[in-house]
Parts: structure tokens; sequence; C-alpha cells
């Protein structure tokens, strides 16, 4: 099909503007569905919500496909409650956070051992990690804020993030032996980072 | 040059520009600063340098399973020698034993130095202990501890890499010498470190 120099230009003219959106105006925020892009955005602005997060879908995918499915059920269950929970009770301040650590430690050591796990523990470590996650991310709930919104977008964010990487990390396992080499090693890091960061803190630096 | 573009790039270049955004270069500082700290640490000192990537030298002279043995144990191994030297719980002779390190390492691959398992990534780990000692002791105020640790643990990671890399040579005919080759480098860059420690050269 012969395409003239105008059509081209035209076809060039609409990707470029494809390629460069703006920012939507779209006032969210006299819509009250801000909030829930807030709760949706939260944990995906912090390292140390994203990094535990695809860390978990990681850990699911090794465990195949029978066994890592519940995980995309335990983990936004649980930071669903852990929003709740937040609504509810006083934050548990340093325990909060420990645990938050520990989960860096915790999931990396199981993506390095790469050994098959029960499905009620993974099930149980993607709700616990997940209720302590979602209290961390309610912390960011002020008076002003509609907390159903941002508990909607919250809980969607997680089953999002865990069932897309738990997914592609599956599929990617079936493509190549080195796959799971590379996720093992991503687990040390995992580890590791969380083992540095225990020691600033404990150090005070 | 111009005037070999066809119009239609030249009109989405133009249109691409109209639709500019602001650069947001300073946006979470302290999470930016943080990671780049934590990234350009290990690669700025030459002496931890050269030793991570013979680690994935090694561990591709080696093959399966210490190929990627190796590179877990390092960084795992490393973090808990970080964790001493933050907590300033107290190490003798760290820098002798991080130039050290890559002597036995180079030496290891120029000689094609084939050892159990366990004993490779034994020798992998007391070595790096020193060199999370180092780093731990090094510390800076990072803007975002984890942010640093990120940066840190991500270019510790991809030094290994390099190494590995750097092993795909051995698939061709002259690549076991060049493999050798790069051993005799890394345990003389070594030892000349250790000499400066020593004080036997200028540093």
């Amino acid at each position: 099909m012969a395409v003239n120099r105008t059509t081209r230009a035209g076809l060039a003219a609409a990707l470029a503007v494809a390629a460069a959106p703006g920012t939507a105006h779209a006032h969210l925020v006299s819509t009250r569905f801000g909030d829930f892009y807030g709760g949706l955005l939260h944990p995906l602005m912090g390292l140390e919500y994203v990094i535990p997060w695809v860390a978990l879908g990681l850990l699911a995918a090794l465990q195949g496909s029978r066994t890592g499915r519940w995980m995309l059920l335990a983990f936004p269950l649980g930071v669903g409650l852990g929003v709740a929970a937040c609504l509810l009770a006083p934050p548990p301040g340093r325990l909060l956070f420990g645990v938050n650590l520990a989960s860096f430690v915790i999931i990396g050591g199981l993506i390095v051992l790469a050994r098959p796990l029960p499905a009620g523990v993974l099930a149980g470590l993607g709700a616990a990690f997940g209720l302590a996650q979602g209290w961390d991310n309610a912390l960011a709930i002020t008076p002003e804020t509609n907390a159903v919104l941002f508990f909607a977008g919250v809980t969607a964010a997680s089953y999002v993030v865990v069932t897309l990487v738990t997914g592609a990390a599956a599929a990617a396992l079936q493509q190549a032996t080195w796959v799971r080499i590379a996720v093992r090693a991503a687990g040390s890091w995992l580890t590791a980072i969380g083992l540095l960061v225990l020691g600033v803190k404990l150090a005070g630096v | 040059m111009l005037r070999y573009a066809p119009p239609s790039l030249l009109v989405a270049l133009g249109l691409l520009m109209l639709g500019a955004g602001p650069a947001s270069a300073h946006e979470q500082v302290g999470v930016a600063g943080g990671f780049v700290s934590g990234f350009t640490h290990p690669i700025f000192g030459a002496d931890h340098l050269i030793a991570m990537v013979a680690v994935g030298l090694w561990g591709a002279q080696l093959g399966r399973p210490l190929v990627w043995i190796l590179p877990i144990t390092f960084p795992l191994v490393m973090a808990f020698g970080g964790l001493l030297g933050l907590l300033d719980v107290g190490l003798p002779f760290v820098e002798v034993a991080i130039a050290l390190s890559a002597i036995v390492l180079g030496i290891m691959v120029a000689f094609q130095i084939r050892p159990p398992v366990w004993v490779a990534a034994a020798i992998v780990a007391v070595f790096a202990i020193f060199h999370g000692h180092a780093h731990g002791q090094e510390l800076p105020e990072a803007a975002n501890p984890l942010a640093y640790s990120v940066g840190f643990v991500l270019a510790t990671g991809l030094l290994h890499l390099t190494g590995i890399l750097i092993g795909l040579v051995l698939a061709w005919p002259m690549g076991t010498r060049v493999v050798r080759v790069c051993g005799v480098a890394i345990a003389l860059l070594g030892g000349w470190f250790l000499a400066s420690h020593m004080g036997v050269v200028g540093a």
C-alpha cells in the first residue's frame, strides 16, 4: 500500500503526540477519586514498599503456579486488613518498622534458598507482611483523605503489583534456566539490603 | 545534516519539543542522592572493585554451581560484615585483608585452581566480611539509608556480573589465556595495594 508524504508526516506527528503525553488535569480532586489514585500511587513511590512487594511476587513465582497463586489472594487481603487496622488502632511504631525490615531479610533468604514451601506458609507470609505494609501505607491517611478510596487504591495496587510480578516471573522461569539463578541472586541482594539498613538504623548513622 | 532528514522526522521532533514536560531533576533528593552515593561507593574504591570483579571471573572459570554460588555468597556475607562495621565491632587488618583478597582471588584465576565448592565459597565469604566491614565503617550519612543500600548492593552485584561477563571469553580458544592474564593482573594490583598499605610503596 503506497503511503504519500503527507500521510507519513501525519502519522509521525500523531505518534509524536502520543509519545509525549502531558499531565492530565482531570479534576480528580474535585471528583474525590483523587484519594483512590493517591492510595494506588503511594506504595509505588517508596522503595520500602515496592521492593518487598516485587520480592513477594518473585517468591511466589519460585513456588510454581499451584502454590504461588495463594500469594495473589493472601497479600492483597493482608494489605487491605492492614489499612483497615490502621484506621481502627494506633500504629505499632517500631514494631511495624521491624516487621517491614524483617521482610527484606526473610523474603530474600527464602528466594535464595528456593525451597518449596507449603501453600499455607506462603499465604501466611504474604498475609503477615501485607498486613504490616498496609498499616504502614495507611499512615499517610489524613483527616481530609477519603479513607475508603485510599484503602481501595492501596489494595488494588498490591494486587496489581504482586500479580504482574508473579505472572511475569513464572513465565520467565519457564523460558530459561538462568532466570532462576538471576532470581536467587536478587534474593541475596534483598537480604543484603535489609541487613545494611538494619545496621544503619542500629548504628543511628 | 538536517537536509538529509525526512520531513516526517522533523515534524515529529518539533512536536516532541512542543510537548516537553517539566524536568523534575530534584524530586526525591534523598532517594536519588542516597542511591547514587551507594552505587558509586564500591566502584570508586579500586581495591574493592578488582576483588569483586575477580569473584565473578573466578565463578565463571569454575562454572556451575559456583558461577552463581559465589556472587550470591559475597553480598550476603558482605552485608553481615557491613553490619559489624556499622556497629563498630572491631576487625583487625581490614585493609590488608582486602588487598589480600585481590591477590588470592587473582592467583586462583591465574592458576585455574579448582577447590571444592564449600572451600571456594568459604574463601569468598571470609574476604566478603572484610570488604563489608570497610564499607560499613566508611558509610556516609546517607540521605536515605534504604536507597543507599539498594545502590550499594546493586553496584556490588553488577561488578560480579562484569566478572562473569568477562569470563564469557572462555568460550573462545584464546579465552582461557585471556582470563588467566586477567587473574595475573588482579593479583599484581592486589600486591601493589598491599605494598602501599604496608608503606612499602607510595599510595
